[in-house]
């Protein structure tokens, strides 16, 4: 019915697991964004490429509607990245966003069955 | 097929959350459950087995029928649907293509079909890893119908390829953890078939008027949704599924035909008296049956209906699309404990199962409960 000897490795349900139990999905999830050297929000391109000008911010409960947008200052965070924590990209503008996700919030259960 | 009560591991809380299964209670319940197991001989294994693709052969028949006859209002699919559905049935874009079968089967006669849920099927990472590793502690010389884990990193291997180079995963931030970590799982399999992955909640996927982006405004070329595909095609970015610069969607558009309970009138319609099926129709049937949504989740809105009345039935927003009525098959009765078995499929193909337990109707708090092949 099955190989007898199976190995599972699974480094992502680890870390999304201990981040679910330490954060929950009641709270927003950690957040990063991308700063210059005055803690000025940019695009978090600039984080991504070579070079020392620009680093990321870390909100660790998400920050709430405190994210600072783009050009905007960064505060309420850390530039401290908590070890052991996944943190996701936070919203941008230019883009519209929530048009999915909508029937699923109020059922208030989840997507699959 | 037997329920045998066993005492739990004394920390399995702990042992099980720290695999990753963080919704292991619910409503103050166990919801893995390790107090009971199932344990089956091989010949019943091989029974479902054989059910689970023959049934899977059945809905590939019925699938090209819906299209066929054109059959998008009775199973409640807008019609803008239609063509995008009728590509992807053509054209097979890769995908997982998985799913779960719910079967009602007792061991003394052919597994019946409930239900086929290959949209967004759950109960999955404690089918592939959660039992296993429990029967490897517990049952160590029991062998157990369990491939999964396998057959997802060899689909996503397969379909790499046709991917490109990142691809999103999205999901709710459900309350219980389930998404998150069914999600994580499978994005796991992807990493072990050398698939780079990312992680989007489903609100926050964008839209720049041509194009679905991620939350660094990259396109999402190749998104892995446990969203359901009714829910995407009816919210406000939905319309902007036909017209966006393509995205590979897995799974894809042509779910919405089988994982919708009005496949099961037009199962029997095509393969009446089939052993593995039940009788089913649009209109009441004679007899003992089950009403239910054809566009329904999770056990709500279901009725059973017995001996002319209503015995039990659960409540939800379902419903706006019709009913189905389905002949009542009686679950195995283990003190009040009655076990649907969910038969997996990975690339259509039987690839092990899961056993969960409720009433006269399954929903979502039913119980899951491992299982092992002895004899």
């Amino acid at each position: 019915m099955t190989s007898k000897t199976r190995a599972f490795v699974l480094p992502i349900v680890s870390a999304v697991s201990t981040a679910f139990l330490a954060w929950g999905c009641g709270r927003d999830y950690p957040r990063q964004i991308c700063v210059d050297a005055a803690s000025t929000r940019v695009d978090d391109l600039n984080c991504t490429r070579p070079g020392g000008r620009y680093h990321w911010y870390y909100y660790p409960s998400g920050g709430g509607g405190g994210v600072a947008g783009i050009g905007g200052r960064a505060y309420g965070g850390s530039a401290v990245r908590t070890a052991g924590t996944t943190f996701y990209a936070a919203p941008s503008e230019g883009v519209s966003r929530g048009g999915f996700g909508s029937i699923g919030g109020h059922g208030g259960g989840g997507g699959g069955e | 097929m037997q329920r045998r009560a066993i005492t739990p591991r004394r920390d399995w809380q702990a042992r099980v959350e720290g695999l990753g299964l963080v919704w292991h209670t619910a409503g103050g319940q166990p919801y893995w459950n390790e107090a009971a197991y199932y344990s089956f001989t091989l010949r019943e294994v091989q029974e479902i087995e054989a059910a689970t693709t023959a049934l899977y052969a059945m809905m590939l028949q019925a699938g090209q029928a819906v299209i066929d006859r054109g059959l998008w209002a009775r199973f409640g699919i807008p019609d803008w649907c239609a063509p995008l559905i009728a590509a992807a049935w053509e054209v097979e874009p890769a995908c997982l293509n998985h799913g779960r079968f719910d079967l009602a089967y007792d061991g003394s006669g052919p597994p019946k079909l409930l239900e086929f849920n290959c949209d967004t099927p759950t109960a999955l990472f404690e089918a592939a890893v959660v039992q296993w590793l429990w029967k490897e502690e517990v049952k160590p010389k029991a062998d157990q119908f369990n491939s999964l884990h396998e057959k997802l990193i060899a689909k996503w291997a397969d379909i790499r390829p046709y991917l490109p180079p990142l691809v999103h995963f999205t999901h709710m931030a459900d309350p219980a953890g389930e998404d998150v970590v069914t999600v994580a799982y499978l994005r796991d399999t992807a990493r072990e078939a050398g698939v780079q992955s990312e992680g989007i909640l489903i609100q926050d996927i964008g839209w720049d008027g041509r194009r679905f982006l991620d939350l660094q405004n990259r396109p999402i070329g190749a998104l892995f949704h446990l969203y359901p595909w009714e829910w995407l095609v009816r919210e406000d970015f939905g319309r902007n599924i036909a017209a966006a610069e393509p995205t590979l969607w897995i799974e894809p558009i042509w779910k919405m035909m089988l994982s919708n309970k009005a496949v099961l009138p037009l199962l029997w319609e095509l393969f009446p008296g089939h052993p593995n099926l039940l009788p089913a129709s649009f209109e009441p049937l004679r007899g003992d049956q089950v009403k239910k949504p054809v566009l329904g989740r999770e056990g709500a809105n279901i009725s059973v209906i017995r001996g002319g009345r209503t015995v039990a039935e659960t409540r939800g927003d379902y419903g706006e699309e019709g009913f189905v009525y389905q002949a009542y098959a009686p679950l195995p009765d283990f003190g009040g404990s009655r076990p649907v078995i969910g038969s997996w499929v990975v690339d259509g193909e039987p690839a092990g199962m899961g056993l969960r337990e409720d009433g006269l109707i399954t929903g979502n708090l039913a119980r899951f409960v491992p299982h092992a092949i002895e004899g």
